[in-house]
C-alpha cells in the first residue's frame, strides 16, 4: 500500500521575516525541508519497511519546492508529487489542506498520510488535522512513538505535554509526528544523483479538479492582520520596602501572571 | 534543480549535528567515536567519488572538496580520513583495471581505502624505499614495510608503492586479508589526532597480476603525483575548514569579550589579526576550488594549483591559528578552546602529501619549465 508524506519547504533561518505590507512570510532563495517533516518521513520509511509499502512525498508550493521532494526521494521515497498552480497562491491552512486532500484522494491504496506535527515557519500545526477532516479519516496527532502497525490498524502514543495517550486507528488514517519520534536518516547522495527525471510530477488545479472558490486567497477565510515581534524587556529593577517585601514580591509575580 | 547544493545542505546538517559537538573530545581521546564513524558510513560519505554502479554518488571534486571543508570546519581529523580514502579511490579509478575495481569497489561504501608510499628510508625521496615487487607466475610477490599511512589500521585495502626488479616504482593493491599482511605500530602524531596514521608490514604477499596499477592509463602524471594532486586539493579544502573554524572561534570571542569600554574586535590590533585570518581563509578557498574545478575539467594545471592550495593553505592555517590564539589572549592558549588543536591539525599538513619544501621545489620547477 501507499504511505503519503506531506513535506513543506520553509526558509532556512530561525529569524522568519515578515513582509510589512502583505504580512506574508518573505520567501527567500535559501530554503530547507521543515524539520518535523523529516521525522514524518522517517516514520513512513520504518513503517514501509515492515509492510512493504511505498512512500510517496507530496508538497504544495512553487516550482522550487521540488527541492524538498527531491530530498524526500533521496531519503527513500519512491516519487514526489508537486501541487503547484498560480491559483494556489495566498492559501491559508484550510485552502492548503483542501488541495492536499484533493491530491491524496486521487491516489489509490493509501494506508497512511503522515505530516510533521507543525511547520517551523508558521507553527500552526493545523494542516494535518484539516486534511484528516476533509478526507473524513481518523487522525492521530503529536505522535512520539509508533507501537504497532499491522494489516488492520496502527497503535501509537501521543505527546500531549504532561500527559501521553495511547491510541489505535484503522486505515486509512492521518498521523502527525513529533520530533521526539525518531532520528531521521540523512539523504543518500547516490539516490539524489541517480534520481530519475520523472520521479517528481506536478499536478495543477485543473488536474485536481479543485473548485476555484476553495483554493488560494479565495479559499482562505483567515487573514493575518498583524504579526508582532515580542520586544525584549531587558532587566528591570525595583526597590521595595523591607517590611512588606514578601507581600510586594508576591503581588508583582501575580500581576505579571507568573504565579496564581 | 541544484542537486549538489541539496547534498551540501545535508553535509552542513551532518557537520553541525553529528561532528562539531564532538570536536574537542575527538582531539582529546585521539579517536573518532565508533557511533560517529558508523553514522558517517551510513550516510554514504565513503561513496562520494565512487561510480553509480557501485552505489556511489559520482560527485565532482568541486563538491567533494566543499564537503571536506564543511566537515573539517567541524573536525579536521574526520575530513582527513575521508580525504585519504577518496584519494585512493581516485587512483584506482584512474589506473586500476576493470577486474580490480569489480573486486574491491562493491565493498567501498563500507570499507576504507589507503595509499601508502612512505617508508622509514624514503618520505620526500621515494626512490630510497625498500619495498620490492618480484614477478612470479600469475602475479607478484611483495615484501617491505610502510609507515605513516593515513587510515593505516582503519583501512582494509592498501595501494602500496614498491620497487620492481628494474628499480621502477610501481603500485599494487594489497588487503588486510592477504597472507603475509600485518599491521605495525601507529604513529603518535600531535595533530589530526582523530585520524589513524599507522604502518603495515608485507611479508611475501602474493598479489595477482590485475592488482598492479597501470601508469599508461593517465600518462601525464605519475601515479604518485596523481595521488598527491588529488590529496592536495582535498587537503586545501581541509585547511580552509580549519581556518574557517579558527575564524568562527575568534569572532565569537572578540564580539563578546570586552577590552575596557570596547569589544575586542573594535581594537585595531585585533582587527589586523581577524582581517588576516579572513584573507588567508578566502585565499585558500579560491586556490582549492580552482584546483578542484580544473581537475573536474581535466585541465593539467590542477597539479600546480593543488600544490599551491596545500603549500599556501597549510602555512596560512598555522599562522591563522597563531593569530587567533593571540587575539583570544590566554583563553586561546587554554585546552578548553580548540585553537591549540587547530594549529596542531594544520601543522600535520605541512608534511603529509609532500613537505612544504618539496612542494616549493615542484612549483618552481613548473614555473621555470613552462
Ligand atoms: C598526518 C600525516 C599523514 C600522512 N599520510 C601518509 C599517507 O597516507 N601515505 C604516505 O605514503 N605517507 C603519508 N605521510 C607521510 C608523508 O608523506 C611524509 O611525512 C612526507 O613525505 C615527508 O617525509 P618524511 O617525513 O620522511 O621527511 P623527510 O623526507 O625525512 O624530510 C625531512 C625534512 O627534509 C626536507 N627534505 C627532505 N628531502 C628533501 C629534498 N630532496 N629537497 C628538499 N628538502 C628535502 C623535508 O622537506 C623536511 O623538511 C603522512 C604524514 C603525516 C604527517
Amino acid at each position: 500500500m501507499k504511505i503519503v508524506v506531506a513535506v513543506k519547504q520553509v526558509p532556512n533561518t530561525d529569524n522568519v521575516a515578515i513582509d510589512p505590507i502583505t504580512h506574508n512570510l518573505v520567501r527567500s532563495n535559501d530554503n530547507k525541508m521543515n524539520k518535523y517533516d523529516k521525522h514524518a518521513l522517517e516514520t513512513a520509511f520504518e513503517i514501509a519497511a515492515k509492510n512493504d509499502d511505498e512512500v510517496v512525498a507530496i508538497s504544495m508550493g512553487p516550482n522550487q519546492a521540488k527541492e524538498v521532494l527531491a530530498e524526500a526521494i533521496a531519503m527513500g521515497a519512491s516519487k514526489g508529487i508537486l501541487l503547484s498552480d498560480r491559483k494556489f497562491a495566498g492559501a491559508d491552512t484550510l485552502a492548503t489542506a483542501y488541495v492536499l486532500a484533493k491530491a491524496i484522494a486521487k491516489l489509490t491504496d493509501v494506508r497512511l498520510v503522515i505530516f510533521g506535527q507543525q511547520a517551523i515557519d508558521a507553527d500552526t500545526g493545523q494542516v494535518g488535522p484539516l486534511v484528516a477532516t476533509q478526507l473524513a479519516w481518523p487522525q492521530l496527532t503529536y505522535l512520539y512513538e509508533i507501537m504497532a502497525v499491522d494489516a488492520e490498524e496502527i497503535t501509537a502514543k501521543r505527546n500531549l505535554g504532561p500527559v501521553s495517550q495511547t491510541i489505535t486507528a484503522n486505515y486509512p488514517a492521518v498521523l502527525t509526528i513529533s520530533d521526539l519520534a525518531n532520528e531521521p536518516r540523512y539523504l543518500s547522495a547516490h539516490r539524489l544523483m541517480t534520481m530519475a527525471d520523472d520521479a517528481i510530477i506536478t499536478w495543477n488545479a485543473e488536474k485536481l479538479a479543485a473548485e476555484d472558490e476553495r483554493i488560494g486567497l479565495a479559499g482562505s477565510p483567515s487573514a493575518v492582520r498583524a504579526i508582532v515581534e515580542p520586544k525584549e524587556a531587558g532587566r528591570q529593577g525595583k526597590v521595595i520596602e523591607a517590611a512588606s517585601a514578601v507581600e510586594q514580591v508576591l503581588a508583582i509575580l501575580k500581576s505579571e501572571g507568573m504565579i496564581r | 534543480m541544484d542537486k549538489d547544493a541539496l547534498f551540501l545542505r545535508m553535509v552542513q546538517d551532518f557537520a553541525d549535528q553529528e561532528v562539531a559537538p564532538l570536536d574537542m573530545d575527538i582531539d582529546k581521546n585521539r579517536k573518532i567515536p565508533d557511533s560517529l564513524y558508523e553514522k558517517m558510513v551510513k550516510a554514504e560519505f565513503l561513496g562520494m567519488n565512487l561510480p553509480f554502479e557501485y552505489g556511489g554518488a559520482n560527485l565532482s571534486l568541486v563538491t567533494i572538496a566543499k564537503t571536506l571543508e564543511i566537515i573539517a570546519t567541524a573536525n579536521a581529523s574526520l575530513a582527513v580520513i575521508l580525504e585519504g580514502h577518496m584519494k585512493t579511490v581516485y587512483q584506482l579509478l584512474r589506473y586500476g583495471n576493470e577486474r580490480l575495481l569489480q573486486h574491491y569497489f562493491p565493498a567501498a561504501l563500507k570499507s576504507i581505502f589507503a595509499f601508502s608510499m612512505t617508508e622509514s628510508t624514503g618520505g620526500t625521496n621515494p626512490s630510497y624505499i625498500n619495498s620490492t615487487a618480484r614477478k612470479v607466475d600469475g602475479g607478484y610477490i611483495i615484501n617491505g614495510s610502510k609507515i605513516m599511512i593515513t587510515n593505516g589500521g582503519l583501512a582494509d585495502v592498501y595501494v602500496v608503492m614498491a620497487k620492481d626488479e628494474d628499480e621502477t616504482l610501481s603500485f599494487y593493491v594489497v588487503d588486510e586479508k592477504m597472507a603475509g599482511f600485518s599491521y605495525t605500530e601507529a604513529e603518535e602524531f600531535i595533530g589530526l589526532t582523530g585520524t589513524p596514521v599507522g604502518g603495515i608490514a608485507m611479508e611475501n604477499i602474493f598479489v595477482p597480476d590485475y592488482h598492479r596499477l597501470n601508469p599508461i592509463n593517465y600518462p601525464s602524471l605519475t601515479i604518485g603525483d596523481s595521488a598527491h594532486a588529488d590529496a592536495r586539493v582535498m587537503m586545501g579544502a581541509v585547511l580552509a575548514g580549519i581556518q574557517q573554524h579558527a575564524l568562527n572561534e575568534v569572532l565569537d570571542y572578540a564580539k563578546e569579550r570586552k577590552a575596557g569600554a570596547q569589544k575586542l574586535w573594535e581594537l585595531q590590533t585585533i582587527q589586523r589579526k581577524i582581517a588576516d585570518i579572513s584573507i588567508g581563509y578566502q585565499t585558500t578557498r579560491l586556490l582549492y576550488q580552482d584546483a578542484a574545478l580544473k581537475r573536474d575539467l581535466d585541465n593539467p594545471e590542477y597539479f600546480l594549483l593543488s600544490t599551491m592550495a596545500k603549500a599556501y593553505g597549510s602555512r596560512t592555517a598555522v599562522t591563522v591559528g597563531d593569530d587567533a590564539m593571540q587575539a583570544m589572549g590566554a583563553y586561546g592558549f587554554s585546552a578548553e578552546f580548540p585553537i591549540a588543536h587547530l594549529i596542531r591539525d594544520a601543522r600535520a599538513l605541512e608534511f603529509a602529501e609532500g613537505s612544504v619544501e618539496k612542494m616549493r621545489t615542484e612549483i618552481t620547477k613548473f614555473e621555470a619549465q613552462r
